[in-house]
């Protein structure tokens, strides 16, 4: 099967006015759901303008989408945070309904911790038990899509070894269309803020699991901001794919067997103008390389 | 859905550090705290405060007002209520009403 090439759609006018010329050229749109929910007078979930607005462009074009959800938090151990997490998914099933999501991914890590919504992913420990607790989530989100994922998270301190990761995600991902989601700007980020070889972790991976790449840019937090007075790399979508990150992904998607997309990822706020060739150029790139691997 | 309890127990250590006013001191301060880059522990917290706090000027019309009125007074506010309220809500209008019953008991 070929990969094709997709863009995120964000949930700000002036992006989605920028880059319409792009969505026409992509293969897909991946959205992430809780962008388009907002809630009604009793609390409840519902569909916000961008629902709607997301759903006319992918008629408009004739494209597929994918989900890649924010506030699933799969390793969120609480139980009392079960009531949350069906709530969670009905409105994801209601989604599902309209948009129809080629596959549905969301974040390695907990963003809900004992009831706190810290909603930034933080790591888990590297066991059987944490992997059980994501696996589980993942098969129950396969009631409402089959193909389900996990993308590898940027964690700014970690609860083990960062090249066990790759075992971990295995043990993760050990179900039938459970797949991963490699992000190798994060992969890229954690090895420059970690200083290993990002082709270490990707040697560690079991590369037939994946079944998206993310591509994007990111910047570095400031001097001031930490007392010791270090600087660590972000996840932060805020700037071109870097050469590095180029690098990698030429590298690893013609070893993805079951490659079946490769994502564009840019955050609303920070497109003007200026950046609009520039993301066609990324586009172009992006498509470029999984032609080459064909050859 | 399975639960941890171990995992769980972890998970709030790591919530309750996460949103101390120092987070690496509060967990230099447990036995039972796992090992963890200091610089790294605040960047997150930093991060997640500042999640938070876009998160708040995205849902309450009157935050955004007063933080474009007065930002330097609207940053105070916000490191107090913080520190004062756990953030229970991944959307902005909880969050936005959550702010505004803090400063409606103030």
């Amino acid at each position: 099967m070929t990969a094709a090439v997709g863009v995120t759609l964000q949930p700000d006018e002036r992006y989605l006015e920028l880059l319409e010329p792009l969505f026409a050229t992509a293969d897909y749109l991946e959205v992430t759901p809780e962008t388009t929910w907002r809630r009604d007078d009793d609390g409840a979930w519902c569909p916000n303008g961008y629902w709607r607005a997301f759903l006319d462009l992918g008629a408009r074009y004739g494209k597929p989408f994918v989900g890649h959800a924010v506030c699933g938090s799969f390793g969120t151990a609480d139980a009392n945070d079960l009531p949350r997490q069906r709530a969670w998914q009905a409105r994801i099933a209601e989604d599902h309904a309209a948009f129809h999501f080629l596959w549905l991914t969301d974040h390695l890590g907990a963003a809900m911790l004992d009831g706190r919504a810290v909603t930034l992913p933080i790591a888990l420990p590297m066991t059987a038990a944490a992997a059980a607790v994501v696996r589980a989530r993942l098969m129950a989100l396969q009631e409402v899509v089959p193909d389900t994922g996990i993308e590898n998270s940027v964690f700014y301190f970690l609860l083990g070894d960062w090249r066990d990761e790759p075992a971990f995600l295995g043990d993760i991902l050990s179900a039938p269309r459970t797949h991963l989601l490699l992000d190798l700007h994060n992969v890229h980020t954690m090895a420059q803020n970690l200083g290993v070889d990002p082709c270490d972790y990707l040697d560690r991976l079991d590369l037939a699991r994946v079944i998206e790449i993310h591509l994007s840019g990111g910047s570095d937090s400031e001097p001031r901001w930490l007392p010791s007075g270090r600087v660590l790399r972000l996840d932060s979508h805020d700037h071109a794919v870097p050469e590095e990150v180029w690098r990698l992904y030429e590298r690893t998607a013609p070893r993805c067997a079951n490659l079946r997309g490769v994502t564009l990822e840019r955050m609303e706020g920070t497109v003007d103008d200026g950046d609009v060739d520039g993301l066609r150029r990324e586009l172009s790139r992006a498509r470029e390389v999984l032609g080459a691997g064909r050859r | 859905m399975p639960a941890d309890a171990d995992l769980a127990r972890l998970q709030a250590l790591l919530a309750d550090a996460l949103l101390a006013p120092d987070p690496v001191a509060f967990l230099r301060a447990r036995s039972d705290a796992p090992p963890v880059d200091a610089d790294g522990l605040r960047l997150a917290a930093l991060l997640i405060a500042k999640l938070r706090f876009q998160r708040l000027l995205n849902g309450s019309a009157a935050a955004l007002e007063f933080w474009q009125q007065d930002p330097a007074g609207f940053t105070r506010a916000f490191r107090t209520y913080h520190q004062a309220v756990p953030p229970t809500a991944f959307d902005p209008w909880r969050e936005a009403e959550a702010f505004a019953a803090w400063c409606a008991a103030k």
